[in-house]
């Protein structure tokens, strides 16, 4: 016997070794990683199902969000001359320090190489409409009136090759052109070079923008500025503060209460480390698998690492439970206890993964290698560093834990129980008969209203839309999509077609460019060719064939590839919106896409699911609870959880917040932990042990400091998720051991 | 030969004519009021205009009449052929053979052609024109000469200078391109 516990003991600190080694190994390389610029990322299209929306419109929302997302746009005006373009300059130089930054000029270069390389090809003319013989002698008569306008850019080797200044026409018809309200004010415009969801490109933009803003508001230069950078910068800055007060409260309201119960200072380091532990494998497992975490993960997932300070506290209880017994026996007491409830976390988290949403999957691992480590730390770690109170101490802290244990009972009186049903069951009834919900994404978050006015001012002067909506337009190939846009394009008035910046405008399929060629060469070439040449005094031959160009970065990332198909992207300003959903319904292949009604769909789509999901949770918790206790009764631990989560979203509703999916998600959590507290309360009664009461509650309070916290959160859905916990952990806990001292009595009367 | 420490008749004669020339001459330059107080020219103007491009054989000419009014200048060209272009602060538009006015070519580049300062330089506004340019101005025989240096980076790329004579009014232009292309608009006699 004295041997097979000394093989235990050397079994024991042999794990912990190696456990040691393992979680060092794991800081070190969660270090490195955390110095990486794109550890954390913020992009949240991350949110988005890989399932439930068509893959193709899936690829075409992602590369339209990179397209606007990285686009940045700032109207800069100035009382003196020329201030506004020399601020613009020196803004210019110090975005594009380390290559973040192309201005629209620079892409206006290559878009003008391309219009030239292509003039003879393209057309401003769309659908049925075609360059014919009005049109010829209209290009011709401009074109000669140009040579003699004082304002227009002519040079010899531009006459030479494209006499009737056919690029300039099709510059004047294709390209975008900020217009202006007749102020003086600059725009500077272009597009960042990696993506405006990096956090340190978002440092950089705004270090950058900031620091040129106090150098000229000596000179009453003033900026409005739009892109999706700033967006994405002030919801960075807004989960950052939101993290920090969170976490400030949270780690408060947790060390008060480790202090007051266990009246050791030492308890809080004792409860850190396995903090540290369960951050330390959620970070190293979530950097192994996904190579960078999303910041919603970080939100959410420190908030589930603060779950895991319940194992240091339900070891730490077993102190003063058994008078500090030897560790064996204080292990022994609570490890299977424990091991359950670990056990039905990760069951509960683990579902996270089942929604094939990038950001849950990280979420899922996150808890779950958090859990795991942390398990292991109170178990192999914790204990055999634990230092001992003096005797004359333990004594007092036993009396102590004596005294908290009783006053735990009294706050949940036992005539409490049948009015606390009563209500829960009219708010849950009030609650399946009314229960608004929201899935739409634009609520989940507000635009910072700074960045409102600006995008407002930069529209008014510019008359440049942000609007991410964009038409998609696939087939088998490229030829075959910019067909589709085409077709949809020639539905359009004109005058909206003119507004569209189109890829099959710019690089037509090869019939509609051999047609353009064939009617720029009859209608323009013959006829008006010779007398011009003749003005100018050369020889000319306009349509030789030139170098071939390289289409534009900027036209290049407006089409992609996916699932075998090809589609091309054309945003679309709200102006005319209306126009081009009613031809697209009537074009073939073609889509209207606002990425917010996608999103929108997807995430009804995705509540419902999770609210599937819980209730699979549920009875994936129910079969484990029968094969591991094989009674029926054991049901019984399901109950109070239940009554949890079911109160969680019925206080949420009573406080006007309506049921979306992160609500849902809130019930995770209740189930995952709020069920430990039922498993804890009947492993006591099994063991004929009392005392369980008193831990439960500790852990009970400190989930709602971690994780109830989060209703202080600005971001509505952390908000929603916060709330349900808080009230749903609460109630679980209160009914955890109601509902089993119902059944001990119950068993008492038929013993009897 | 004549005594040749006297001065003919003839020579004191030449020499009094030039000294009247001469006194008359400078007399001229100062009555030329500088090039920033003169008041901008405005009416109907005769033009011609020619506008020379390097690697062309000849010289593209054309004649017409330019109506310049306090905010707006019509630019009227007769010979070769009837255009009509307005250009305000604002913009540029083009009228060709009478037909509905559509932004010139070149309209695309309004934000560059707005910091050419075209209008004050067609009306010879020196106040404004200083907004575009920095100029340097210096005497000469016939009254005054204006270089014109873009402030913008941007218009520099096309405009190496302009120059812009005249006296009491503003005179004839000459606009040279960073590319060597010119263009000189002479004003020609308004007709009574």
């Amino acid at each position: 016997m004295a041997a097979a516990q000394a093989v235990s003991v050397r079994a024991l600190r042999g794990l912990a070794l190696v456990y040691g080694l393992i979680l060092i190994a794991a800081f070190g390389f969660t270090s490195l990683r955390l110095m990486s610029p794109t550890a954390i990322q913020s992009d949240v299209q991350d949110m988005l199902p890989s399932n439930g929306i068509d893959p193709i419109v899936r690829a075409a929302i992602l590369k339209a969000g990179l397209a606007t997302s990285n686009r940045v746009i700032f109207s800069i005006a100035a009382p003196q001359p020329g201030a506004a373009a020399e601020a613009a300059e020196k803004l210019a130089a110090l975005l594009k320090q380390g290559g973040l930054f192309v201005e629209d000029r620079e892409d206006g270069e290559a878009t003008a190489r391309w219009l030239f390389a292509n003039r003879n090809e393209l057309a401003c003319e769309t659908g049925e409409r075609r360059f014919g013989q009005a049109e010829g002698r209209a290009v011709a008569q401009e074109s000669e009136a140009a040579l003699y306008n004082p304002a227009a850019p002519v040079t010899a080797a531009l006459l030479r090759q494209d006499p009737f200044f056919l690029t300039m026409r099709l510059g004047a018809c294709l390209a975008p052109r900020p217009g202006n309200d007749g102020s003086d004010g600059v725009i500077l415009s272009g597009r960042l070079t990696r993506s405006a969801f990096r956090t340190d490109v978002q440092k950089q933009v705004i270090t950058a923008f900031e620091a040129w803003k106090v150098a000229m508001a000596p000179k009453g230069v003033t900026v409005a500025r739009g892109g999706g950078v700033f967006h994405a910068a002030d919801g960075a800055r807004t989960a950052e503060r939101d993290m920090s007060l969170v976490g400030l409260v949270s780690a408060i309201g947790i060390v008060l209460l480790l202090v007051g119960v266990f009246r050791r200072v030492a308890a809080i380091p004792y409860a850190l480390l396995v903090v540290f532990a369960g951050a330390t494998g959620s970070l190293a497992a979530s950097f192994a698998l996904f190579g960078s975490i999303h910041v919603l993960t970080l939100v959410f997932g420190f908030a589930f690492v603060g779950i895991t300070s319940d194992y240091a506290i339900y070891y730490l209880a077993t102190g003063p439970l058994t008078g500090w017994a030897p560790l064996a026996r204080r292990r022994g007491l609570i490890f299977r206890s424990v091991t359950l409830c670990m056990s039905t976390s990760l069951l509960g988290f683990g579902c996270l993964a089942g929604f094939r949403i990038g950001v849950f999957s990280q979420m899922a691992v996150f808890a779950v290698a958090g859990l795991i480590s942390a398990w292991g730390c109170a178990f192999l770690l914790l204990p055999p560093i634990e230092r001992m109170p003096a005797p004359g101490k333990a004594g007092r802290l036993i009396a102590w834990w004596g005294r908290l244990e009783g006053w735990s009972l009294g706050i949940r009186p036992r005539w409490l129980t049948i009015p606390l049903l009563a209500g829960s069951a009219i708010l849950i009834a009030m609650a399946i008969v009314y229960h608004p919900t929201t899935d739409d994404v634009r609520t989940f978050s507000r635009p910072s209203a700074d960045l409102v006015r600006d995008e407002a001012v930069i529209r008014a002067r510019t008359g440049i839309d942000m609007s991410p909506d964009f038409l998609m337009s696939w087939g088998a190939d490229g030829h075959a999509a910019r067909r589709r846009e085409a077709s949809l394009i020639g539905r359009l008035p004109p005058a909206d077609a003119a507004t569209l910046t189109a890829l099959s405008r710019f690089d037509p399929p090869p019939e509609r460019r051999a047609d353009n060629a064939r009617r720029v060469h009859d209608y323009l070439i013959r006829p008006f060719l010779a007398a011009r040449l003749a003005l100018l005094g050369v020889a000319a031959d306009p349509q030789a064939a030139g170098a071939p160009v390289q289409l534009p970065h900027w036209l290049a990332d407006l089409e992609g590839q996916q699932a075998g198909r090809s589609f091309v992207i054309a945003p679309i300003p709200q102006a005319i919106e209306a126009a081009v959903r009613a031809a697209a319904a009537r074009t073939p292949d073609t889509i209207f896409v606002a990425p917010a009604e996608i999103y929108t769909r997807a995430f009804a789509d995705l509540r419902r699911g999770a609210a599937t999901a819980v209730v699979v949770a549920i009875g994936l918790l129910g079969a484990a609870l029968l094969l591991i206790y094989r009674t029926p009764r054991a049901l019984v631990i399901l109950v109070a959880p239940i009554l949890g989560g079911a109160c969680g979203l019925a206080a949420s509703l009573a406080l006007d917040i309506p049921l979306s999916f992160f609500s849902i998600m809130g019930l995770f959590v209740i189930f995952g932990t709020g069920v430990d507290y039922s498993i804890l309360h009947w492993e006591a009664a099994r063991a004929g042990q009392n005392g369980a009461n008193l831990p439960v509650l500790v852990t009970a309070i400190s989930g709602i400091l971690a994780l109830g916290m989060l209703a202080l959160s600005h971001s509505y859905p952390v908000r929603a998720f916060g709330i349900v916990v808080a009230v749903g952990l609460f109630v679980a806990y209160y009914f955890s051991a109601g509902t089993l001292s119902m059944l001990r009595g119950q068993d008492e009367h038929h013993a009897h | 030969m004549g005594n040749t420490g006297r001065l003919s008749r003839q020579d004191r004669a030449l020499l009094v004519a030039g000294l009247i020339l001469l006194g008359g001459g400078r007399a001229a330059a100062a009555t030329c009021p500088d090039p920033a107080a003169i008041r901008p020219r405005l009416g109907a103007i005769p033009f011609t205009q020619v506008r020379t491009i390097q690697g062309l054989p000849r010289a593209l000419r054309s004649e017409g009449i330019a109506r310049i009014e306090p905010a707006r200048v019509t630019w009227t060209v007769l010979r070769p052929f009837a255009t009509e272009t307005v250009i305000t602060p604002r913009g540029i538009t083009q009228s060709i053979g009478g037909q509905a006015a559509r932004p010139a070519a070149g309209a695309a580049l309004d934000p560059l052609m707005r910091s050419s300062g075209l209008f004050e330089l067609l009306t010879g506004d020196f106040k404004a024109l200083s907004r575009f340019y920095a100029i340097h101005t210096e005497r000469t025989d016939g009254g005054w000469r204006a270089s014109l240096k873009p402030r913008d980076g941007g218009m520099a790329r096309f405009i190496s200078g302009i120059e812009i004579a005249g006296c009491t009014e503003p005179g004839n232009v000459e606009i040279k391109q960073a590319n060597g292309d010119s263009m000189v608009i002479t004003w020609q006699p308004r007709k009574p």
